[in-house]
C-alpha cells in the first residue's frame, strides 16, 4: 500500500502535459528582440514560445516571422500563437495556410498544419472559410497531396508527378478540421459535416475528432453511421469515441500508470532511431546498426528526481535491446564493448549492476536477446552468414540458446533479416522480418515490384509454424493521398507515381495484456488487433503523420522534418493505457534529442520522465516482475529432419486478381541465398525444386528441404507464370506445415468437412537433385547452369 | 614518334586479327555440348546425374534424345521414371505416347500425375488419369495420320481452348501436313499463347518454308529457337537482328541459337555481346565466378571467337589494365566497352550501385586461353581497381597459372583494415568495408593444384581469417574437389561459426563424394 501511495504521489509530481511547455515557467527572458534573433538564426522552439508569452510586443515579431519566407520559422511561429493565441495573428496565418509549397506546388506542410492549428485557437470566425477550403474538391486526379521527398532525397523529377496547383496539403487539411471544431459554430460544423464523407479515412478522422470537440449533437446519426460502418478502424474507433465524448462518459483525465521500482534503458548521443525497421539503410551511421547506444542506465525510482545508475561504464562501447527477466532480478542486453574491436553479443547483469556475464562471443553480432518462459534465450544474430537481397548486409536471423550461452542454434530462416524476438503470452514468438521484394511483382503482367517490407511474424520456439502475423499488405492505409480500395499493394499499382521502392514497416512489437500489439510503423505507434481482419485491425495514434513524406522513403528512414506531432519509438507496456516511451518533440530534429516519457494510447497525454539535454534516452524496460508466458514443447526432429511438408488447401483462396481457370502448376522455387558480395540491389537467384500439377480443388502437397527458404509460383498449361509468390516461406525439419490462404484473420480455421485432394496422396517432392535449373533472378531469367528454355 | 607508334600498333591490330583468322578450331556450339553432355551423363552408373541429365534434356526441348529418354521411363529408380515422363512431355513424339500409356499404372502417384499431364499436352485429350483404358482406346482406334488430321481440324474449332490444345499437341503429333495447316493458319493469328504454340511446333517440323514466318515473330523466343533449328542465312540476319534490339537482359534465345547456326558475323554486335557477359559488379554477381561459366557466357565467347575478335578485345582491355591504350586502335564497335572499362579503373573501385560498366574484364577471363598472356598478367595482380585483381586472379587460375598462387595468397592473408564483426559490407554507395578478398579465394580453388588445396584448406578453418575468405575456401575445395579435404571440410562444417559457411562445407562434402561414388562406380562398371 505504501509503494502505491508514493507512486501516486511521484505521478502527481512528474505528469507534465505537453501543453505545459508553455506554462508560467516559460518567462520571459531577455528582450524581444533578442529571443527573435535567436529564433531567426537557431531556430529554437523555446524562443517561439517565450516571444508568444510576451504578449502583443512577442506577437509581433511572431507576424514578422510567419511572413519571413523561412518555412521552419514560420512554422515555430504558428506553433507559438497555437499555444499563445493572438488575433493579431489572423492575417499572417491564413496567408501561411494558403501559401504554396516551393518544392510540391501545393500548401506548405508545417507551417500549414501548425497554422491551422493556431487559427482554431484563436477562434475568429473569418477563418473557417479558408479552412474549410483545405477539403479537396476531388476535381482532377489527385485528392490530396503532400511535401515530396525529392528534395530529402534527391530522387529525379521525372519519378515524380507534380499534383494541380491547389491540390490541399494531406496534414493541413487535417489541422484545419481540428481547427474548425475548436472555433465551433454551425458554419464550420457544416464543413466538418462534409469531411464526414471525404473518401480519404484522414480527414474523415478529422472531422469525427472536430465535431466530437463541439460536441456537435446534430451530427450524432453521422458519427453512429461511421461508428458502425465506415471501412477503417481508427475511424470507426475515433466515431465511437466522439459519441461517449458527447455523452460524457470519457473522463477527461485518465487513470495514471502503477510505476515499477526502476526502468533500464540506454543512452546514446547522435543515436539513429531504434527501428524504423529496415535500419540498415545509407542515412543511418554505417556499422554496425542495431539501434545502439553509449551505455544502459537504470533510472531508480523512473520519474524526474529518480537515480541515475549507469551499469556498463563503457567508453569506446555500444549497448542495445534490454530485456528484464521474469523475476525483475536480472537484466539481457546486446553490448560491444569496442565498437572498433569487437562485434555485439549478449550479455546479463544483474538489476543492481552486479555480476555482468558474456553470454555468446565470436566474430559475429548477436542482438536483441529476449528471456523465453523454458529458460533459455531467443536473439538476433548475423552468424547465420547470407547477404539480404537489397543491399547485401548481413543476413539476420532468430537463433536461440541455453541460459548459459549454449547450444546456440538457429530457428527463422528468412534469407533477408529477422530481428526484435518477444514471446507472446500463447509462447509463440513476435519478430520483425524484412523482406525485398526485388523484381518479383505478384502479376507478372505488373512488371517488377522492387519493394521492401518489414512486418511481423510469429514463429514457435523451435522454429516451426513460421508465419507471416502482420503487416503485409497495409500499404493502403499508410499511401492514401488518392481514394483506392485496399489491397492493391500486392500489384504494385497506383501505390505511388513511381511504383517502386515502396513498403511498410512494423517493427518493435510488444504485446499489450489485452492481447493487442503496439509496434512502431512509418508513422510513429500503432496498436494492432490481431483478433480481426488483417486488413482493419490497425489504429495508429497519430493518423495524422500517416504517409509523412510522401510514401516512399519515409519507409526507409524518417523524416522528423516534416512531423507536426514528433517522434516516437521504442513503446513498452506500462498497464492502464499507458506506455513507456521514448519521444523527441517535433521542432528538434536532432538525433539527440529523444528523452523518456510515459504516454496515452487513447488521449495521447504526455508526461514527461526523463531527458538528458543533448543525449537521446531509449528503449525504457520496467525493471520488475512479470508474469511468464506459456512455455512450448520442442520438437527434436526440427534440428534433424532433412525435409518437411507443405500443404495448401487452395491456391484460389486468395484475392490476388488472376485467371483461375487457367491454373495448373505450381512451381516451387528454392531462393539461392548468397554468401559473399561486393554489390548491392541484387536478388537471389533461383533454383526450380519442382513444378508440380495442381488439383481440381486447387490443393497441393509437397515435401521440401527443412530450414529452405522457398517460393511458390502458379502457372498456366504453357509453363507461363500467372501469380508470383513475392514472400518466402520454409518448413523445419519434419514440420507439417498448412495454408489455408493469405489474408484470413489468425483466429480463422479451415473448414473441417475440407477434404483436399492433394492430401489423398503422399507429398510431391520438390527436393533438391543435381541439375536443377538455377535462374539468375526469376525463372524465365538466364540460366546458370544449363540452357534454359521457357 | 607518334606515327611510328601507331604503324607498330596497326601491326600488332593486324598481327593479331590474322592469327584469329587463320584459326582452324571451329568451337563446337554449345546446343550441341549440352545434348552431348547430357546423352553422356544418361548412361551414369549414378541416378543422381541420370536425373541432371534428364533434366537437362527437358529443357531443351530436343526431339533427338526420345529415344534415350524412352529408356529411361523404366527405370527402378520413382525419381528418373517420374523426371523421364516430364522430359518426354516436351522432347517426345507418337513414338512416346504407348509408353506413356502404359506408365498411368506406375506405383508412384507424382509419376502418374506427370504422365497424365504429358499425355493431355501431347495429345489434346482429357481423359482422366485413373483411365488408362480410355487412352489405350483412343490411341489403338486410329493411325497417326488420321489422328494429325483431327488434331488439325481442331484448328478450326471456335473454343480457343481446343484451339490451343490443338497446337500443343501438333508439335509432337504433327506430321507432313502440319506445317503448311499450321502456317495457314498462323495467318492474321495475334494471339500471343496462339502465336508462341504455332512457332514450337514450327521448330518441330518447320522448314525454310516456314522462315518468313518466323522472321515475322522476332518478338517471340520461341521463333529463335525455331530459327536455330532451321538454320540458314535468312535466320542468321533475322537472330542478328534480334540482338541488336534495346534489351535489358541478354537474349539467351538469340546467343544460343546463333551460336547453334555457327555464326561469324557476331562482330557487328560486339559491343552487346560483351554486355552481356556481365560482371560480379553489375547484374551477373557473384554466383558468376562460383559456378562455371553459363551456357550463354559460353555462347558469347564462341560467337566473339568465331568472329575473330577474341584476341583483339583481350590486347584492349590488357592494354588498359596496363596504362597503354592507344585510342586509334580501338575500333568504333568496342569504343563504348572500352570506355565503360576505363570508367571502373579507379584506385579502389569496387562497384557503382545500380550499373557496372566494366563487362570487358569479364570478356577477357572467359575468351582468355593463351598462357602466353600469364607475365602480362601478373603484375596486375596488384591493380589499383579490386575488380580487376579479381577477373586477373580468375583468368591466371583459368590459365593454371601456378606463380600467381603466392601474391593471391598474399593478399588474402593481409586481411582488411577493420574487424570482421564490422557489419557493413556491400558494394552500396555509403559503405567503405567491402569484404572481396573472398574472390581470391575462388581462384586459388580454380588453379586446383595440391598446393593450392593445402593453402585452403589452411584459411578455411585459420580463426583469422575473415568470413569472406573462409566462405571462398570452402568453395574452392569444392572447385578441387579432393576427397584428402573432407577431414577440413567436416571440421568447417561443424565448428564454423557461420552457418551459411557450415552448409557450403556439408554441399562441398557431398560433392566430393558423389565424385568419387561415380569414378568407384565407372570402376566397378
Amino acid at each position: 500500500m505504501k509503494l502505491q501511495s508514493l507512486n501516486f504521489l511521484l505521478i502527481v509530481l512528474y505528469l507534465v502535459w505537453t501543453a505545459s511547455v508553455c506554462s508560467a515557467e516559460d518567462k520571459p527572458v531577455g528582450d524581444a528582440k533578442t529571443l527573435y534573433d535567436r529564433l531567426c538564426k537557431t531556430k529554437d522552439a523555446q524562443a517561439a514560445l517565450k516571444l508568444g508569452a510576451l504578449g502583443a510586443e512577442g506577437a509581433a515579431l511572431l507576424n514578422e516571422g510567419l511572413k519571413s519566407g523561412d518555412e521552419r520559422i514560420a512554422a515555430l511561429c504558428a506553433w507559438a500563437f497555437y499555444h499563445h493565441p493572438q488575433p493579431s495573428a489572423v492575417g499572417n496565418l491564413h496567408a501561411l495556410l494558403l501559401k504554396q509549397d516551393e518544392i510540391a506546388l501545393t500548401r506548405n506542410q508545417i507551417g500549414g498544419y501548425w497554422a491551422a492549428r493556431a487559427l482554431g485557437k484563436i477562434g475568429d470566425k473569418s477563418s473557417i472559410p479558408i479552412l474549410g477550403s483545405m477539403l479537396s474538391k476531388y476535381e482532377g486526379e489527385v485528392a490530396y497531396w503532400e511535401r515530396p521527398e525529392d528534395k530529402l532525397y534527391g530522387g529525379g523529377e521525372a519519378n515524380r508527378k507534380k499534383p494541380a496547383p491547389d491540390t490541399p496539403n494531406l496534414r493541413v487539411a487535417y489541422a484545419s478540421m481540428e481547427a474548425l471544431g475548436e472555433i465551433g459554430g454551425e458554419e464550420a460544423a457544416a464543413v466538418l459535416t462534409r469531411g464526414f464523407k471525404d473518401p480519404q479515412h484522414l480527414i474523415r478522422y478529422g472531422a469525427i475528432r472536430g465535431l466530437a470537440a463541439m460536441k456537435h449533437e446534430p451530427a450524432r446519426p453521422l458519427l453512429k453511421d461511421l461508428a458502425d460502418g465506415d471501412p477503417v478502424l481508427y475511424v470507426r474507433e475515433a466515431a465511437r469515441r466522439a459519441l461517449e465524448h458527447m455523452d460524457g462518459k470519457n473522463p477527461e483525465k485518465p487513470k495514471s500508470p502503477a510505476l515499477p521500482p526502476a526502468v533500464v534503458f540506454f543512452k546514446g548521443k547522435d543515436v539513429p532511431v531504434p527501428n524504423q525497421g529496415f535500419r540498415d539503410f545509407g542515412d543511418f551511421p554505417s556499422n554496425p546498426v542495431y539501434a545502439w547506444g553509449e551505455n544502459l542506465f537504470t533510472l531508480t525510482p523512473p520519474t524526474k528526481d529518480g537515480t541515475l545508475k549507469n551499469l556498463t561504464n563503457l567508453a569506446k562501447g555500444g549497448v542495445q535491446g534490454p530485456e528484464v527477466s521474469y523475476d525483475g532480478k536480472r537484466i539481457l542486453f546486446g553490448m560491444s564493448r569496442d565498437l572498433e574491436k569487437e562485434g555485439f553479443h549478449i550479455f546479463e547483469i544483474n538489476a543492481d549492476g552486479s555480476a555482468l556475464r558474456q553470454l555468446t562471443d565470436g566474430v559475429c553480432n548477436d542482438v536483441d536477446p529476449c528471456y523465453l518462459p523454458d529458460g533459455r534465450i531467443a536473439f538476433s544474430s548475423d552468424r547465420s552468414g547470407g547477404r539480404e537481397e537489397y543491399h547485401h548486409q548481413r543476413t539476420r536471423n532468430i537463433f536461440v540458446m541455453n541460459a548459459d550461452g549454449g547450444d546456440i542454434h538457429q530457428i527463422t530462416f528468412n534469407p533477408n533479416q529477422d530481428y526484435e524476438p518477444q514471446v507472446l503470452r500463447n509462447g509463440s514468438i513476435l519478430y520483425s522480418h524484412y523482406q525485398f521484394y526485388a523484381g518479383k511483382s505478384a502479376l507478372p503482367s505488373r512488371g517488377g515490384l522492387g519493394r521492401n517490407e518489414t512486418v511481423l511474424h510469429t514463429v514457435m520456439p523451435d522454429g516451426t509454424n513460421d508465419q507471416h502475423f502482420y503487416g503485409t499488405q497495409r500499404g493502403p492505409l499508410y499511401t492514401p493521398l488518392r481514394p483506392q480500395p485496399d489491397g492493391l499493394q500486392y500489384i504494385g499499382a497506383n501505390w505511388r507515381h513511381n511504383k517502386e521502392h515502396i513498403g511498410i514497416s512494423f517493427s518493435l512489437p510488444r504485446e499489450l495484456p489485452d492481447g493487442r500489439i503496439v509496434c512502431m510503423t512509418v508513422s510513429g505507434p500503432a496498436i494492432i488487433d490481431p483478433a480481426r481482419s488483417p486488413l482493419d485491425c490497425e489504429i495508429p495514434f497519430f493518423p495524422e503523420i500517416v504517409n509523412l513524406d510522401g510514401g516512399q522513403f519515409a519507409y526507409v528512414r524518417p523524416a522528423p522534418e516534416y512531423s507536426p506531432v514528433g517522434r516516437y519509438t521504442t513503446p513498452y507496456p506500462a498497464g492502464d493505457g499507458w506506455l513507456w516511451i521514448s519521444h523527441a518533440p517535433w521542432h528538434d530534429v536532432s538525433r539527440s534529442a529523444y528523452g523518456l516519457y510515459l504516454v496515452h494510447m487513447e488521449t495521447r497525454e504526455l508526461a514527461l520522465v526523463h531527458d538528458e539535454p543533448g543525449v537521446s534516452d531509449f528503449a525504457p524496460v520496467p525493471v520488475a516482475p512479470r508474469p511468464r508466458e506459456m512455455v512450448i514443447p520442442l520438437r527434436s526432429e526440427s534440428r534433424t529432419a532433412p525435409t518437411g511438408t507443405i500443404e495448401c488447401l487452395s491456391v484460389f483462396n486468395t484475392d490476388v486478381p488472376f485467371d483461375k481457370d487457367a491454373v495448373r502448376y505450381v512451381r516451387v522455387i528454392e531462393r539461392v541465398r548468397r554468401g559473399v558480395s561486393i554489390v548491392s540491389h541484387r536478388p537471389f537467384p533461383a533454383r526450380v525444386l519442382a513444378t508440380v500439377p495442381i488439383e481440381k480443388d486447387g490443393s497441393f502437397f509437397v515435401e521440401a528441404p527443412a530450414d529452405t527458404p522457398v517460393q511458390f509460383e502458379l502457372l498456366d498449361a504453357d509453363g507461363n507464370i500467372l501469380v508470383h509468390e513475392t514472400t518466402h516461406n520454409y518448413v523445419r525439419g519434419g514440420e507439417h506445415k498448412a495454408c489455408m490462404g493469405c489474408h484470413e484473420p489468425k483466429a480463422a480455421s479451415p473448414d473441417a468437412a475440407a477434404d483436399p485432394l492433394a492430401l489423398r496422396h503422399g507429398p510431391y517432392p520438390a527436393l533438391r537433385k543435381p541439375g536443377d535449373p538455377i535462374y539468375k533472378i526469376q525463372v524465365l531469367s538466364r540460366g546458370y547452369n544449363m540452357i534454359i528454355r521457357p | 614518334m607518334e606515327r611510328v607508334r601507331l604503324f607498330c600498333a596497326v601491326c600488332l591490330i593486324m598481327a593479331v586479327m590474322s592469327r584469329n583468322g587463320i584459326t582452324s578450331d571451329e568451337p563446337t556450339d554449345v546446343f550441341s555440348q549440352e545434348i552431348g553432355r547430357f546423352r553422356a551423363l544418361l548412361s551414369s552408373p549414378l541416378p543422381e546425374r541420370r536425373l541432371e541429365a534428364i533434366q537437362g534434356l527437358a529443357y531443351l526441348k530436343d526431339p533427338s534424345c526420345e529415344d534415350a529418354l524412352l529408356r529411361m521411363i523404366a527405370d527402378p529408380s520413382a525419381d528418373i521414371r517420374r523426371e523421364a515422363t516430364i522430359a518426354l512431355g516436351q522432347c517426345g513424339s507418337a513414338k512416346s505416347i504407348p509408353a506413356l500409356i502404359a506408365l498411368l499404372n506406375d506405383p508412384a502417384w507424382d509419376t502418374r500425375v506427370q504422365v497424365h499431364d504429358a499425355l493431355c499436352r501431347m495429345t489434346a485429350q482429357t481423359f482422366a488419369m485413373d483411365d488408362p483404358t480410355s487412352w489405350e482406346k483412343w490411341w489403338q482406334d486410329s493411325d497417326p495420320a488420321a489422328k494429325e488430321k483431327a488434331i488439325i481440324a481442331g484448328l478450326a474449332n471456335q473454343d480457343v481452348q481446343v484451339r490451343l490444345r490443338s497446337l500443343r499437341a501438333l508439335r509432337f503429333l504433327g506430321g507432313r501436313g502440319t506445317e503448311d495447316a499450321l502456317l495457314s493458319f498462323a495467318k492474321g493469328r495475334g494471339a500471343v499463347p496462339e502465336r508462341k504454340l504455332i512457332l514450337l511446333a514450327l521448330e518441330r517440323m518447320g522448314t525454310e518454308k516456314a522462315m518468313p514466318y518466323l522472321v515475322g515473330q522476332q518478338g517471340l523466343t520461341e521463333s529463335a529457337w525455331a530459327m536455330g533449328r532451321i538454320g540458314g542465312p535468312e535466320a542468321e540476319q533475322a537472330l542478328l537482328k534480334m540482338m541488336e534490339g534495346n534489351y535489358p537482359w541478354e537474349r539467351v534465345d538469340v546467343v544460343i541459337n546463333l551460336d547453334r547456326i555457327k555464326s561469324k558475323a557476331a562482330d557487328r554486335a560486339i559491343g552487346r555481346l560483351i554486355y552481356w557477359y556481365g560482371t560480379i559488379t553489375d547484374n551477373h554477381r557473384y554466383e558468376d565466378l562460383t559456378l562455371p561459366p553459363t551456357p550463354t557466357q559460353r555462347a558469347i565467347t564462341n560467337l566473339i571467337r568465331r568472329s575473330g575478335k577474341a584476341d583483339l578485345v583481350i590486347e584492349l582491355v590488357l592494354r588498359e589494365l596496363e596504362g597503354k591504350a592507344v585510342e586509334a586502335d580501338i575500333p568504333e564497335n568496342l569504343k563504348q566497352t572500352i570506355e565503360g572499362l576505363r570508367k571502373e579503373l579507379k584506385p579502389g573501385f569496387y562497384a557503382k550501385i545500380h550499373e557496372g560498366t566494366a563487362q570487358a574484364l569479364s570478356a577477357m577471363y572467359h575468351l582468355a586461353d593463351d598462357p602466353a598472356l600469364v607475365p602480362r598478367l601478373m603484375p596486375l595482380l596488384k591493380h589499383q581497381t579490386v575488380v580487376v585483381r579479381i577477373y586477373v586472379a580468375m583468368t591466371l587460375a583459368k590459365l593454371k597459372a601456378q606463380e600467381a598462387m603466392p601474391m593471391m595468397l598474399e593478399q588474402i592473408r593481409e586481411g582488411y583494415p577493420f574487424g570482421d564483426h564490422k557489419h557493413m559490407t556491400t558494394g552500396l554507395w555509403v559503405h567503405g568495408k567491402h569484404r572481396w578478398k573472398g574472390f581470391l579465394a575462388l581462384a586459388v580453388g580454380r588453379l586446383g593444384t595440391e598446393e593450392a588445396r593445402k593453402a585452403l584448406e589452411e584459411l578455411a578453418v585459420d580463426p583469422k581469417s575473415y568470413r569472406d575468405v573462409r566462405l571462398g575456401s570452402v568453395i574452392g575445395l569444392r572447385f578441387i574437389g579432393s576427397p584428402a579435404s573432407i577431414p577440413v571440410l567436416e571440421r568447417v562444417a561443424k565448428e564454423d561459426i557461420v552457418c551459411f559457411i557450415r552448409e557450403s562445407a556439408q554441399d562441398a562434402i557431398e560433392d566430393v563424394r558423389l565424385a568419387q561414388r561415380e569414378i568407384e562406380a565407372g570402376k566397378a562398371k
